[in-house]
């Protein structure tokens, strides 16, 4: 009796790449304490802001935080979970190891965004939960669809900015500046709090964050606003264009060493 | 096939990195069913040899290939499985998913069985591998190796952290997988391991492969014997005799390499009436391996 | 192995079901719009819903309400489907200032104006007002929110229309002043605060104190007190008195800082630049005048007050002064209001909100918050829930035109249809309404009088004596106003000089004097009178009878009483080709004066009475 078998039509790409992302997305639910913050740290804050001090009579803030709590939340799968998984396997030696190895080269990649879709999904879950049950959201069904595809989908360029973090230093200073960058960044993008309570020269810099546009993008979603959103679109795959670039010239040029 | 079974080729394969010379003019092949031992001191240029034929280095002057492929290419690395010194798989992985993965996109269905029961890790499949202990790693990673059979093994000091358990089945299994027709690239630090293992070895040294032959062959290129004792006599004043070529001293044995075996063995008994244990046999590769790369100091002086 | 295999894939399915039924799951806004037998769909338009622009959505409507603000879906060959034809769609509009007599709330409603904010008027129309706008019948009715009778001061600004009302000349009279203002209906207050030197002259204005007492009173009655202001000092004296908004700017001097911070304290500004251009000769209404659209609407009422002038005015006021506190106020984020001040000299009910919102622009308002100005802000401002805005469960009152008033604001006047409760508006004066009405064999209102001698087809009621046959006769028409009803009053003299002497007035159902007009529709007319003798007579010329008209006697009395003419009464008349149709007096010689109210035209086989 085997207990272990390759799986039948092994060989095949799509078999190879179906078992890496599957591999991928086990292994992101068997690290619950990298994912429970991630997914914990926008429902607190969404409890917080949308909910409890939610002073208005109207839900106009639980609607406003879930997007931006949504942001945070695909940001905080994208950001940090690819910049501490990428330095991690690359300084570990697996991503040498996985190069040798019979398995596409594009199954990491691939691999690493659907599970890191699958990670959006799960921080979007509690808070569409929440924004449903306690703070009376309510959108049509194309708007709470939309929402959650345009956060996921938005939230990729920050994998790719995680990619870049994780490709240019170890575990440890890996972490630390991805949070280094995480924290600033929701909180210049006016993801915490509204940007109209800054100074203008602050608001300024927020149109240069991709965070600040991903949010953009959520709050048209939760108005049904079509218009506009290209250029929000636009500005994020450029994020992810750039940073994906730079990976992956920082990942040929670690490998020479 | 055009090149006749040859499962590895290097031809002339020189590699640059860092602006230091890591290989110089390397030429090498590995048959099918043949087993290659790639000997020499730390730093002679092993472990970049095997980063090549992977297609985790590139030469910077000469050609490899492998059963035809280019180093790196999807068919090139379908063809090889390789056991490498180091390197863990990602966080949270279980050794069956290790194990799945590296199997994944060889040619043929086959089963993982006898690289379970090679590497003895069927308690371990559900372990995550951070979990395991140096030599459960490592015979890991000679499962992840040996997962759907590739045609060409690299073994890179697959023994080190290993129990004689393990050791022994590693040692049979590669016998088995010759057997089959594999073709086996090991680097070792273990000369009995490489003598017992291989058919061909091939002595790297400060980069160039000063010497390559059948195991068998290797060592009688070295003209001397070996005499093995124990006794008092103290390395200083032995080495000093004539045809005494080298001492060593290990396991309170002492060894010495000799072009006249019969003079010194009388000058041995003469001078130590206590001596026993006493041992003379022809050179070995361990002989040879000391010899050659001695020579190659001596002409480069 | 295959167990464990099935296991994952099991799992795996179970949990992006369980994904896919969260997604379902989650609430969607009131209750799911379902299709109704009923509904309209306005779909392929560009929506403004009082705050921005949606694209590639449709509004359904439901019992003059809007049901939902829907992606676009509809079939255009669905049932209830409105091809908007690729044009704008925007609430209906609501003029923030204005004052409601005669048939303005008519006259409005074809200016795509829905909805009013009335600054004084007779109080006694408040109870309908209300009425009406809670009402979601069809309606040929503006909504009107009114502040009823004004706050001024005995002589002061207001009390110089020949109406009759209160005045607060007494701080400790300021609660019970502000209660029967209440009591009669008024849902906000306004006061006056004007001495009249911005413009150069002198009146009566409220004191101090009164202004505080009477502000204080509404907030203390949970009603808005609003202002009407002339000059800078007396915008600061009523915005330190907490007035929650001014229904002018003043234009006697630049705005400083102080007013600046006091006017951010969420109040609001109603600036009604048009009526200030009148009075200080800016060119008010010529841009309406240049606009062959508008002309087309107006009714002669309408154009009448726009053609006419405020006397010359001597003092500080001055428009840029006025265009320069809209600018900044509006750059400080204080909500600006766009009211007409209709139908003062120079404006026009509901056209003039039009020429409001270009000079806002033109002021530095961008062409969207014109028309926030003219939608969302005075629904905010004065606690419309339920107007100014194209959301679900606000009133379906809509206005669609072409081109896109967001970049040129003049195109909010391209107005092609205007829908009151989710009913399309005539928007030809009365032409139309009385076509549909005829159409629907139900009287039709040829003529009220309320605001001039208008007729809902043919050519106005006019003079006509015997001169024209060589007669002394003489004649004199005018519109009167007695109990807020309007009236025509004929007077003269009938004198002899002509064999059968006549004075009176005559309508021509024709398209031109004299053109034959088929009325086999109608069996007669009714016509409310009264006069000074007792009989008159009534003529029907048509092409049967062209040179000598048919005609009968009316018996009428001093008091008003209805007329009934019946078409059969009179002789050798062609109904289908009427060219004429009179009242008069005579042949009796001597003075005569007549009232004439309403003229109804009665439908045929609506049977004997």
């Amino acid at each position: 009796m085997n207990t272990v078998t390759l799986p039948s039509r092994a060989g095949s790409t799509a078999r190879a790449l179906w078992l890496e992302t599957e591999t991928e997305c086990a292994r992101l639910l068997r690290m619950p304490e990298s994912l429970v913050p991630t997914i914990a740290f926008p429902a607190f804050f969404y409890t917080l802001f949308g909910l409890v001090f939610d002073m208005g009579a109207s839900n106009s803030a639980a609607t406003y935080y879930l997007a931006m709590m949504g942001s945070i939340g695909v940001i905080g799968t994208g950001l940090m979970g690819t910049a501490i998984g990428t330095a991690s396997e690359r300084s570990g030696g697996w991503l040498d190891m996985r190069r040798v190895m019979s398995l596409p080269r594009s199954g990491w990649v691939v691999a690493k965004l659907v599970a890191n879709l699958f990670a959006g999904l799960l921080a979007l879950l509690p808070l569409f939960f929440l924004a449903a049950v306690f703070g009376e959201v309510r959108l049509n069904q194309g708007q709470w669809i939309g929402l959650a595809l345009t956060l996921l989908i938005g939230g990729l360029p920050f994998c790719a900015i995680g990619l870049m973090i994780g490709s240019s230093m170890g575990e440890r200073a890996a972490i630390a500046i991805a949070n280094l960058i995480f924290l600033p960044m929701l909180f210049f993008s006016g993801l915490m709090i509204p940007l109209a309570f800054f100074p203008d020269w602050l608001q300024g810099i927020a149109p240069l964050l991709p965070a600040w546009h991903l949010g953009e993008l959520a709050l048209m979603q939760t108005r049904g606003d079509s218009a506009g959103q290209l250029v929000h679109w636009l500005v994020l795959l450029a994020w992810a264009g750039l940073a994906s670039g730079l990976s992956a010239w920082l990942l040929r040029r670690s490998r020479q060493q | 096939m055009a090149t006749c079974h040859s499962m590895l080729g290097f031809e002339d394969v020189s590699c640059r990195r860092g602006g230091k010379t890591v290989l110089q003019d390397v030429h090498l092949s590995c048959k099918r069913g043949e087993t290659l031992a790639l000997l020499g001191p730390n730093g002679a240029g092993k472990t970049s040899t095997i980063g090549l034929a992977l297609g985790l280095l590139r030469p910077s002057a000469g050609r490899i290939h492998i059963d035809g492929h280019a180093p790196g290419s999807l068919a090139a690395r379908q063809t090889i499985g390789a056991m490498l010194q180091g390197g863990r798989p990602a966080q949270a992985m279980t050794v069956r998913e290790w194990l799945m993965l590296a199997g994944a996109g060889r040619g043929q269905p086959s089963p993982l069985d006898e690289a379970i029961q090679m590497a003895d890790i069927e308690d371990l499949l559900e372990r995550q591998c951070e979990t395991l202990s140096g030599g459960q790693l490592q015979r890991a990673r000679l499962a992840a190796a040996l997962a759907g059979q590739p045609r060409l093994l690299f073994l890179d000091e697959p023994t080190a952290g290993m129990d004689i358990d393990s050791r022994h089945r590693l040692w049979a299994g590669v016998g088995r997988l010759r057997e089959n027709g594999c073709a086996i690239l090991i680097t070792t630090h273990d000369l009995d391991e490489a003598e017992q293992l291989s058919d061909r070895v091939a002595l790297l040294h400060e980069g160039r492969v000063i010497a390559c032959d059948h195991t068998a062959h290797i060592g009688r290129r070295v003209p001397g014997r070996v005499i093995r004792c124990r006794t008092r006599l103290e390395e200083a004043t032995l080495a000093a005799w004539p045809d005494v070529e080298g001492v060593r001293l290990s396991g309170g044995h002492t060894t010495l390499m000799v072009r006249d075996a019969e003079a010194v063995l009388r000058r041995l008994l003469a001078a130590d009436p206590e001596l026993s244990a006493l041992e003379v046999r022809n050179a070995g590769l361990e002989e040879a391996f000391l010899h050659l790369i001695h020579d190659h100091r001596e002409q480069a002086a | 192995m295959t167990t464990t295999k099935q296991k994952r894939y099991l799992i795996m399915a179970g949990f992006l079901l369980a994904v896919l039924l969260f997604f379902f799951l989650l609430p969607t806004p009131q209750t799911p719009v379902q299709h109704a037998d009923g509904d309209m769909i306005m779909g392929n338009v560009r929506i403004f819903d009082g705050e921005r622009l949606l694209e590639d959505h449709q509004v359904r409507i439901r019992d003059g309400l809007i049901a939902a603000v829907e992606p676009a879906s509809a079939d255009p060959d669905e049932a209830g489907f409105i091809d908007g034809q690729d044009g704008f769609l925007m609430p209906g509009l609501i003029d923030s200032h204005v004052h409601v007599f005669g048939s303005a709330r008519e006259d409005v409603l074809r200016f795509g104006v829905t909805g009013m904010i009335d600054l004084f008027t007779d109080h006694r129309q408040l109870p309908s007002f209300k009425e009406d706008r809670d009402s979601r019948q069809p309606t040929r009715r503006a909504d009107v929110w009114s502040a009823g009778t004004l706050v001024t001061a005995e002589g002061g600004h207001g009390t110089q229309y020949g109406m009759p009302i209160p005045t607060l000349d007494d701080p400790d009279q300021a609660g019970s002043f502000i209660a029967e203002r209440l009591a009669e209906g008024s849902d906000f207050i306004k006061l006056v605060y004007e001495g009249g030197e911005a413009f150069g002259f002198e009146t009566n204005r409220l004191s101090q104190d009164s202004l505080q007492a009477a502000i204080r009173a509404s907030h203390e009655a949970d009603v808005l007190a609003v202002t009407h202001i002339g000059s800078r000092e007396e915008a600061r004296t009523a915005l330190a008195a907490g007035t929650d908004g001014l229904v002018h700017t003043f234009s006697d001097a630049d705005i400083d800082e102080e007013i600046i911070e006091l006017m951010k304290d969420q109040r609001f500004l109603i600036p009604t630049l048009t009526v200030l251009a009148s009075v200080v000769g800016e060119g008010a209404g010529e841009s309406l005048l240049a606009d062959e659209g508008v002309q087309a609407r107006l009714s002669a009422g309408q154009k009448a007050t726009l053609a006419m002038r405020f006397p010359t005015m001597d003092g500080p006021a001055r428009y840029d002064h006025a265009e320069t506190s809209v600018r900044v106020l509006n750059e400080a984020g204080v909500p600006i209001l766009a009211g007409s001040d209709a139908p003062n000299p120079g404006t026009a009910n509901g056209a003039s909100l039009h020429e409001e919102m270009e000079r806002l622009v033109a002021a530095g308002l961008s062409p969207r918050q014109a028309l926030i100005a003219a939608t969302a802000a005075p629904a905010d401002a004065f606690s419309l829930d339920d107007r100014g805005r194209i959301k679900a469960g606000h009133r379906a009152d809509l206005v669609l035109v072409d081109g896109n008033p967001l970049e040129n604001i003049k195109d909010s006047r391209r107005i092609r249809k205007v829908w009151k409760n989710g009913h399309a508006v005539d928007l030809d004066p009365a032409a139309a309404r009385a076509e549909r009405e005829r159409a629907a064999g139900e009287a039709v209102l040829l003529s009220d009088f309320e605001g001039d001698r208008s007729v809902a087809f043919g050519h106005d009621w006019e003079s006509s004596t015997d001169q024209r046959m060589g007669g002394q006769s003489e004649v004199a028409v005018s519109q009167e106003r007695e109990d807020d009803v309007g009236f025509l009053r004929v007077r003269g003299e009938i004198r002899s000089g002509f064999s059968w002497p006549y004075a009176g007035v005559m309508w021509f159902p024709g398209d031109t004097p004299m053109a034959p007009k088929d009325l086999s529709d109608f069996d007669g007319l009714e016509v409310r009178l009264r006069a000074d003798v007792s009989t008159l007579r009534a003529l029907v010329f048509s092409s049967a009878n062209q040179s000598m008209p048919s005609e009968i006697d009316l018996s009428v009395e001093e008091d008003w009483g209805t007329v009934r003419i019946r078409f059969d009464e009179f002789d050798g008349i062609d109904h289908t080709a009427i060219t004429g149709f009179g009242i008069f007096a005579g042949p009796s010689q001597g003075p005569f004066r007549f009232d004439m109210e309403r003229v109804t035209l009665t439908p045929a086989g609506a049977g004997n009475d």
